[in-house]
């Protein structure tokens, strides 16, 4: 697992994040949904980052956010990466007709402007969680398939591959054999996928789009920034900065891990 | 930092991986992370000083011309049919068009009517217009022109005024013109007269779509204002002033109403002269600099939480009462809104109202009554998964509100969760919401509107449709099945003819009884509504009496442009 061993202090900044999102009940101080805190109070040893303007502590907030932003954009990632690579392989395998039709669908995906999705999204879906999940995926996938479909065609023309094609192995025997050189692709889109939709998860919840009551970082943020005066006084540094600090490191931790995954 | 595919997908994510490779070779992360952080914080705190900058493309400036620059958003073009059918977007309309009767900080003046009668059975009025005001295209306005407006208007119903009442309208000679109705109409002076706006006959009389007339002829009227441009797509408006306006000469040669993202902000750097739609706590920070004037109108504007009848449980009163009484509607004001409000009251009419009765049934903070009433209701929690049940279904319900709402959505979601009624909150902007309300298509909304005070014809909102007599502003309409009484359809037709005052506000008093007991709607709060100038420019600002035109709670009052003094 050289992998792991290059990025040593990622993976455990990523694993330290993922155990905070999955055990944020038991070490959050309050409930994040309590609002029943004075407004607006600086740190303290009740409240260590202060509460927010409708009294809501801001450190349960941002330790609930860890489960939702990283649920969400991992979530997401698996199933963008999932379809996206299937749709590669099946276009790559097949070719002519079906490549055609699977190539001018990741076209059409490319062309229409994200926001128009976003907007179709919220008129049609019911705000949950899952569905910030389904539209980040929706939206994501045409990208992968583009570019694992490119390397697999690359690939599929190597003799091992070439071999397994003349003794008419299925497309499960195809993919296995083409899993070492494909690899290292998918799994650095995976992972910069995750960046990404850590990113649109901010950004839906900016829009409104999705549970606009869910915890988030990106909510934390947008309601910072819409709060009264947060860069007169300190407030900023313990209201929008950790959200802020949260999903930069998630995001540079798993950069890094990007780059060096191939080398697995 | 993430990659944008363009055509050549092989090409791009080697470009990709090499650059992003280079980037991490090139020094340690912290480094890094330390120049990012700084990059980030920057661009933030920019992006909250920035404002929108005031689009004045169309304006040269000469150091004589006196320009007063306001922020207002969007409205349409302003002409009667074109603009928006919100209370502001009358009143972009009314700068150009006049009325028979106005209103002032005092109550209603004589605008185009300089004097007018009632015969004793309150059925006809006869109304003499003042002899010398014209349109902007130099023709004299006539009792022809206010009989064909009249006409007009009942012809094409317009979503401001209302004509159900009108019998006829007959020109007595050139400057007076009687009007006769079917029915007493008590707020005929106010909301009638004071709003039916007066179009040109000799441009008017052709047009046939008066939705798609939005030419230069159709904002020729007789007002203080000619509208100089237009800009669809940025919503800027310039009116220039109407030299020859009867009512006295305007003390501006220019108002230009652009959108702003911070009016504060602006308002400061010497963008705009005056700011309307500054949040309350910043008005009251400039009041507290002693910079600009800041002042404090009456709050015609009301929140509420509105049923979509629809929904067969919602037609049980128990269960409104009990969401009613599940609300902590002070901490709600204090919290999600900042003080920035009022809590509602259960008769929904404003307290400062003249036509407010406290005498109706209140409903204080109170999770146990809540519960209490719910149980009896029948509505319990059968399967004990913490929400309770109605008929074998799950009480769960799609709350929609705005962008800016969602602290109070947030707030009021848990107060239902606390009497086991479990709520999804869906936040959009207020266009959507506008519309998903008048299609019917949802279950609890939270809105909010203005045309909340003055006359208590605003209670037609409450009215059936089996109601015809009387109407307000259709703004925030909702749609599919609503909420019917007919002991309140009876009472409101009765107050609408009811001149003695006594007791038409006996009447009003029932059935504010009415509302509070069976709550169509729950009233959360009352905005308080302020508004920062710049006294250096013009002043002499102020709040009309039950708002202009049909109780929109602005400092909009034409008025103002005639009677205050430019510094």
């Amino acid at each position: 697992m050289r992998v792991f061993h290059s990025n040593k202090g990622s993976w455990i900044i990523i694993l330290v994040m993922a155990l905070i999102g999955l055990t944020y009940p038991l070490i959050s101080p309050y409930d994040a949904g309590d609002f029943s805190f004075d407004s607006l109070v600086s740190p303290s040893l009740d409240h260590l980052l202060g509460t927010d303007e409708m009294g809501h502590d801001i450190l349960s907030m941002l330790l609930a956010g860890f489960r939702v932003s990283i649920g969400i954009a991992i979530s997401a990632s698996v199933l963008a990466t999932l379809s996206g690579t299937v749709l590669a392989i099946i276009a790559a395998y097949y070719k002519g007709l079906v490549d055609r039709i699977i190539v001018r669908l990741t076209e059409v995906f490319i062309l229409v402007p994200e926001i128009v999705v976003l907007l179709f999204v919220t008129a049609i879906a019911k705000p949950t969680v899952y569905n910030s999940i389904l539209a980040i995926a929706f939206f994501s996938w045409s990208k992968i398939t583009r570019i694992v479909r490119a390397k697999a065609l690359s690939i599929i023309e190597l003799e091992k591959v070439q071999y397994t094609l003349l003794l008419k192995g299925n497309i499960f025997d195809i993919i296995l054999k083409m899993w070492r050189e494909l690899y290292p692709a998918i799994a650095t889109m995976f992972v910069f996928q995750c960046g990404k939709a850590a990113v649109y998860e901010s950004t839906l919840a900016f829009f409104g789009i999705g549970d606009p009551l869910a915890k988030s970082w990106g909510r934390i943020m947008r309601n910072a920034l819409d709060c009264e005066g947060i860069f007169s006084g300190n407030t900023f540094l313990w209201y929008l900065l950790p959200p802020i600090l949260c999903i930069l490191i998630f995001v540079l931790a798993i950069s890094r891990i990007a780059y060096n995954v191939d080398e697995f | 930092m993430f990659c944008k595919i363009i055509h050549n997908p092989r090409a791009d994510v080697y470009s990709e991986i090499n650059q992003d490779g280079e980037l991490i070779k090139l020094g340690k992360i912290s480094q890094k992370l330390i120049v990012v952080l700084i990059v980030i914080l920057l661009s933030l705190s920019s992006m909250a000083c920035s404002t929108n900058t005031v689009q004045n493309q169309s304006q040269p400036k000469t150091s004589e011309e006196k320009v007063l620059r306001m922020d207002e958003e969007n409205l349409g073009y302003p002409s009667v049919y074109t603009v928006s059918s919100r209370g502001r977007g009358y009143l972009m309309m009314s700068f150009m068009f006049d009325t028979l009767t106005w209103k002032d900080e005092k109550g209603v003046i004589p605008l185009l009517a300089e004097k007018w009668e009632v015969t004793p059975d309150q059925k006809t009025w006869t109304f003499r217009l003042v002899k010398n005001a014209k349109f902007t295209d130099g023709k004299q306005l006539t009792a022809e022109d206010v009989k064909f407006s009249f006409d007009y208007i009942k012809q094409h119903p317009h979503p401001w005024v209302y004509l159900n009442m009108l019998d006829e309208v007959k020109v007595i000679d050139e400057y007076t013109v009687q009007i006769s109705l079917n029915q007493i109409y008590a707020p005929f002076i106010t909301d009638v007269a004071g709003n039916v706006p007066i179009m040109p006959k000799h441009i008017w009389q052709d047009i046939k779509e008066p939705e798609k007339f939005d030419t230069p002829e159709a904002v020729v009227g007789s007002g203080p204002f000619a509208l100089e441009s237009y800009d669809k797509i940025a919503g800027t408006y310039v009116y220039q002033a109407n030299k020859d306006y009867f009512y006295g000469e305007p003390v501006v040669d220019k108002l230009v109403f652009s959108a702003s993202q911070n009016p504060k902000e602006a308002l400061i750097k010497g963008e705009l002269d005056a700011a309307q739609r500054t949040k309350y706590g910043e008005a009251i920070q400039l009041q507290k600099e002693g910079k600009f004037k800041v002042i404090e109108g009456p709050g015609l504007w009301v929140a509420r939480m509105y049923f979509n009848f629809g929904v067969p449980e919602f037609n049980q009163r128990e269960l409104r009462q009990a969401l009613y009484y599940a609300i902590n509607r002070q901490e709600l004001v204090e919290k999600a809104t900042k003080n920035s409000t009022v809590a509602g009251n259960p008769g929904h009419i404003h307290p400062d109202s003249e036509w407010y009765s406290k005498d109706v049934k209140q409903y204080e903070f109170s999770p146990e009554k809540a519960k209490q009433l719910l149980d009896a209701a029948g509505m319990k929690d059968v399967n004990q998964d913490g929400t309770r049940d109605f008929k074998g279904k799950s009480m769960e319900y799609e709350f929609i509100v705005t962008d800016d709402r969602v602290n109070e959505a947030e707030m009021i979601k848990n107060y239902c969760a606390a009497v086991g009624i479990k709520i999804t909150v869906k936040a959009m902007d207020g266009q959507s919401l506008d519309s998903l309300m008048k299609e019917g298509k949802f279950q609890l909304a939270l809105n909010g509107h203005g045309s909340f005070g003055g006359d208590p014809v605003l209670l037609a909102r409450f009215a059936s449709e089996k109601v015809t007599q009387g109407s307000t502003p259709k703004i925030t309409t909702q749609g599919g099945k609503g909420w019917s009484n007919d002991q309140f359809d009876q009472l409101f037709t009765e107050q609408l003819r009811e001149n003695d005052h006594s007791k038409r506000y006996q009447k009003v008093a029932e059935l504010q009884e009415i509302i509070a007991e069976e709550l169509p709607t729950l009233t959360l709060y009352y905005r308080k509504i302020t508004f920062a100038y710049n006294q250096n420019k013009l002043d002499g600002w102020f709040f009309t009496k039950d708002g202009v035109a049909i109780a929109v709670p602005t400092t909009q009052n034409k008025l103002v442009y005639i009677k205050g003094q430019w510094k």
